[in-house]
């Protein structure tokens, strides 16, 4: 369709549709990762995502949190990203790692969850709220 | 009197110096980094002293050991992480304070950027839990990898911290329309040579142009409402332990006897 330069209002020059991309967000991954842990605890611990907005992209700090003792709150692991999903940073050790596409994310996410450190916090924070 | 020991041990065995700093200046709240050995060898060594009663405080921050001389059911978790950990101590007859130890990534890994970053992000973690807590009587110890007057210390958005216990006493600064609440920090009154035999908490001689040589990255900050407990000399660096002297003929840390820091120490007359 031609362009009116006569009207006054300026045409809208955007694609006839914006789609998402197709990956997941990070954000969403770790939030459904949150609402498990939840389930899987019949709701004595809560998972949490905070997120926080830089120059170089999102952090995100994925938070076990146990309402039954005034929101106590753990923060397991921190991530980044920048505008692009991928690569995720995560801290390895002492140093950082890059993660550079979803699946390798879901595979270190897992690794996490299911670390000797992470399930140590976790049974300990159930038999607090037992 | 309320007696804080912090001590980064950098993975050296000294079980038995750090029982003997706990007896030597009477310490209540004992908090280490690198500590390097099983938490209960150090609580079992304290306990063997003339002060006994220690016992680990119930706190996940897996790379900072706390131990105290109270009972634990006196302190509240509030918020733990890998690099810090905050907490309240209700004790008897005391009103309650807030803890906050920290151990805070070291410049190898981290640019400047990284560790201002962090301390905005902690800043605004213990703004959260003041809150909730009701009070401001926060005291906050540990290694911070940064000197006194590095951005993610002084800066507003970070922890705020300054060097003037009258500026301190204003309680907080308004930048941007926000108010950010005020740390008073101690610890510049120890730089340099003028306070001792040292002038700081760890050297570290850089080969590049810039060099400190000196550095207190191991440091102690109050709010102003715990400013009425606090006095000039209740924060101090301590160069030898008992009769082991923790540092050289030059004034360094000496590694052979203790760690690369050297242990602080301070108190509350709560």
């Amino acid at each position: 369709m031609p362009i009116d330069f006569d009207s006054t209002e300026t045409p809208d020059l955007w694609p006839a549709t914006l789609d998402p991309v197709p990956e997941k967000a990070p954000a969403t991954i770790l939030k459904e990762q949150a609402s498990a842990l939840a389930r899987k605890t019949q709701w004595k611990l809560r998972g949490s995502v905070e997120t926080a907005v830089g120059r170089h992209g999102f952090t995100h700090t994925f938070q076990i949190i146990v309402p039954a003792l005034q929101d106590y709150t753990y923060d397991l692991f921190v991530v980044s990203h920048g505008l692009e999903f991928y690569p995720v940073k995560v801290a390895d050790g002492g140093s950082t790692k890059e993660l550079k596409t979803e699946a390798e994310f879901l595979d270190w996410l897992g690794g996490q969850f299911r670390s000797q450190q992470t399930l140590h916090v976790i049974g300990s924070l159930l038999r607090q709220v037992a | 009197m309320l007696t804080f020991l912090f001590w980064n041990l950098h993975g050296k065995p000294l079980v038995d110096l750090v029982a003997d700093a706990v007896e030597e200046h009477d310490a209540d709240i004992v908090i280490l980094a690198e500590w390097g050995r099983d938490k209960y060898q150090f609580v079992d060594a304290m306990n063997r002293t003339g002060h006994p009663g220690f016992l680990p405080a119930p706190i996940l921050a897996k790379n900072l050991f706390i131990a105290a001389r109270f009972d634990p059911d006196f302190c509240m978790p509030r918020h733990d992480s890998s690099r810090f950990s905050i907490h309240s101590w209700n004790l008897p007859a005391r009103q309650e304070i807030t803890v906050v130890a920290t151990h805070l990534p070291g410049k190898m890994y981290w640019s400047d950027n990284d560790q201002m970053l962090e301390c905005t992000h902690l800043a605004k973690t213990i703004r959260h839990w003041e809150e909730r807590a009701g009070h401001t009587r926060t005291i906050m110890i540990g290694d911070f990898n940064m000197n006194p007057f590095e951005p993610g210390m002084v800066g507003a958005i970070g922890l705020n911290a300054t060097m003037a216990r009258r500026v301190a006493e204003r309680g907080h600064r308004t930048v941007q329309a926000e108010r950010y609440p005020f740390f008073y920090n101690p610890m510049w009154n120890l730089f340099g040579d003028a306070a001792g035999d040292t002038c700081g908490t760890y050297y570290y001689d850089s080969p590049g142009h810039v060099s400190y040589f000196w550095n207190v990255f191991d440091q102690v900050l109050l709010r102003p409402e715990l400013l009425p407990f606090f006095h000039p000399g209740h924060a101090r660096v301590l160069t030898e332990i008992k009769q082991t002297k923790l540092i050289k003929g030059d004034g360094r840390p000496d590694e052979t006897t203790g760690s690369d820091h050297l242990p602080l120490i301070a108190r509350l007359s709560l």
